[in-house]
């Protein structure tokens, strides 16, 4: 389940005013998510969450389902 | 020089192949025939290459298994330097070792050091870059959890070995391409067809387009000084057409090849030249390259960059970066360094020009034939065809005066006039103008009628009967 905060932050990045995002959703099914705007939803997404990702993390990602767990576990480990 | 997709002795050798791997059903004893049919496809290019690239192999299996063992964080980055350094050691040594000594000969030279440079390279291994870069992606992808590193040897070595992508791509990924095995290459009557069917495809661009152009536009970029401006324009244009026309024919035939046997490649060209854009163009020309420098250097120096806030300067920095290696990957040479350089200052404007506009924009729908569709078509174009005159000729020097010699309309010089330069590239031109640019005419030729079918699989075999020039070159992408 895609919490309704990381949509926002990935949409507002790629500036989409809705867009459809799953768990297997991968980034070229999204319009505008292409290798020149990735870094930005990550920015996006670290700066909604508080949280900072290693290159490591970011580059294992393959699709949103995973990098909803990956804030998923950050935000666990900041409790 | 070692067998060639285009020869009848190739022809014989797959022929052989195909009767061997469909008569055992056993998927051990294909992977096996695979393997030995790899050799000896390999060994007609040289012993030396074969003995490098299997001992990288080798290593590259183990690093694979032992970055897949849960280790800690340190022991696997270890693991992962092992594995780079044995895949782009070879490289260092084999392909840049020359260029490198010419780099440091030249910086010492003003200090009066006098290093002698080798006249020829220690051994000349074919197909290296694309085996490294396949080797640097598997060990990459296996450290960054993307995939299970390979369980058993036959099978990693058969694909990194596997003929028909070894000596000029495509790229394929571990990804892509191990699944198939489990799968055991299963094969359909369509997917003989198919694969029949770009072979032949790939054949006439070759031998009927590349090779008619081959002698004029190799001879015009040769000596540019030799030849009038309206001469040198056409040798532009005619080795646009040419080197799309070669590799993607080489492309063609290896898909073709790879499917004969039940295994599907990805498709490496999509209608390069009807982009609207540049970064279109390297989502076109190439792919499994441009996706592999993407993936594999682009990322993560984006990842790694992120905390620079002038996104624009970023992302031109890490785009310049990009292709310039992208351009190093072609050839140890000033000109295939300063196209790449080319490339990604192009790519970098484009994208400060595209920031802030729509996807659409980006990606290039659009109208075929709308004015500012074709406006951006052939801008986009000549960017490639300036680039093409620094990959096509020999030296920087060349390139510079063929370039002047345009930019002047120099009217002195020799007009060569070629038979087939304007009506191959007319050819080529109002097929990247007319026919969508996301179809693939050749997967889709195997749902038409049978009479379709028919007439153009002989219009096809008619042309390589009569149109296929007495002297054909080697694939232009094999040297790399």
């Amino acid at each position: 389940m895609i919490s309704h905060e990381l949509k926002t932050a990935i949409l507002g990045a790629l500036k989409l005013d809705d867009w459809e995002l799953a768990e297997s959703t991968v980034a070229a099914e999204v319009p505008g998510w292409d290798s020149l705007s990735h870094v930005n939803v990550v920015l996006a997404v670290e700066k909604q969450f508080g949280v900072r990702f290693s290159n490591v993390e970011v580059l294992r990602l393959t699709n949103v389902g995973e990098l909803q767990r990956l804030v998923n576990s950050k935000l666990t480990k900041q409790k | 020089m070692g067998l060639t997709f285009t020869s009848f002795e190739f022809i014989f050798f797959l022929g052989v192949c195909l009767g061997l791997l469909h008569a055992s059903g056993r998927l051990s004893v294909r992977t096996w025939l695979l393997i030995i049919f790899s050799y000896l496809f390999y060994l007609t290019f040289g012993v030396g290459g074969m003995l490098v690239v299997t001992i990288t192999a080798i290593v590259d299996f183990i690093v694979g298994r032992r970055l897949g063992n849960s280790l800690g964080e340190g022991t696997r980055k270890r693991w992962l330097w092992a594995g780079l350094a044995a895949n782009l050691g070879p490289l260092v040594c084999f392909k840049y070792s020359g260029f490198l000594v010419e780099i440091i000969a030249a910086f010492l030279h003003p200090l009066g050091v006098r290093v002698s440079l080798p006249s020829h390279p220690v051994l000349t291994i074919i197909g290296l870059s694309y085996f490294s870069f396949a080797g640097i992606s598997y060990v990459l992808d296996v450290y960054w959890e993307r995939i299970e590193p390979a369980r058993r040897l036959p099978e990693f070595l058969c694909y990194l070995m596997y003929f028909p992508k070894l000596t000029a791509g495509p790229i394929v990924r571990a990804a892509d391409f191990l699944p198939q095995f489990s799968q055991g290459f299963k094969i359909t009557a369509q997917d003989f067809e198919i694969g029949c069917g770009y072979l032949l495809v790939g054949a006439v661009k070759k031998l009927v387009i590349a090779d008619q152009l081959a002698s004029h536009v190799s001879m015009i970029m040769a000596a540019p000084e030799h030849f009038n401006a309206w001469t040198l324009v056409q040798g532009m244009i005619g080795y646009t057409v040419q080197i799309y026309a070669d590799f993607s024919g080489y492309t063609d035939m290896a898909i073709g090849c790879a499917r004969l046997m039940g295994i599907r490649f990805p498709q490496n060209f999509l209608m390069p030249y009807s982009s609207v854009n540049i970064a279109e163009f390297w989502r076109r020309w190439h792919v499994t390259l441009s996706t592999w420098f993407r993936d594999y250097l682009f990322l993560p120096l984006e990842m790694g960059s992120r905390g620079i806030r002038n996104a624009n300067f970023r992302v031109a920095r890490n785009m310049i970066i990009t292709m310039l290696l992208c351009g190093l990957w072609h050839g140890a040479s000033w000109n295939f360094v300063l196209w790449g350089g080319l490339h990604g200052v192009a790519l970098a404007a484009y994208q400060i020009y595209a920031t802030g506009r729509p996807p659409q924009v980006r990606r290039g729908t659009g109208s075929a034939f709308h004015p500012g569709t074709l406006g951006a078509r052939a801008l986009t174009l000549s960017v490639v065809m300036v680039g093409w005159i620094l990959f096509g000729t020999q030296t920087l020097t060349l390139a510079f005066k063929y370039l002047w010699r345009m930019a002047t309309w120099s009217s002195d010089g020799v007009a060569l006039e070629s038979p087939y330069i304007l009506p191959l590239t007319a050819l080529m031109l109002v097929a990247h103008l007319i026919i969508n640019k996301d179809r693939n005419l050749i997967e889709e030729l195997s749902t038409y009628s049978p009479t379709a079918r028919v007439l153009t699989y002989a219009s096809l075999l008619l042309a390589l009967a009569l149109l296929v020039p007495s002297d054909t070159v080697p694939f232009a992408y094999v040297r790399f």
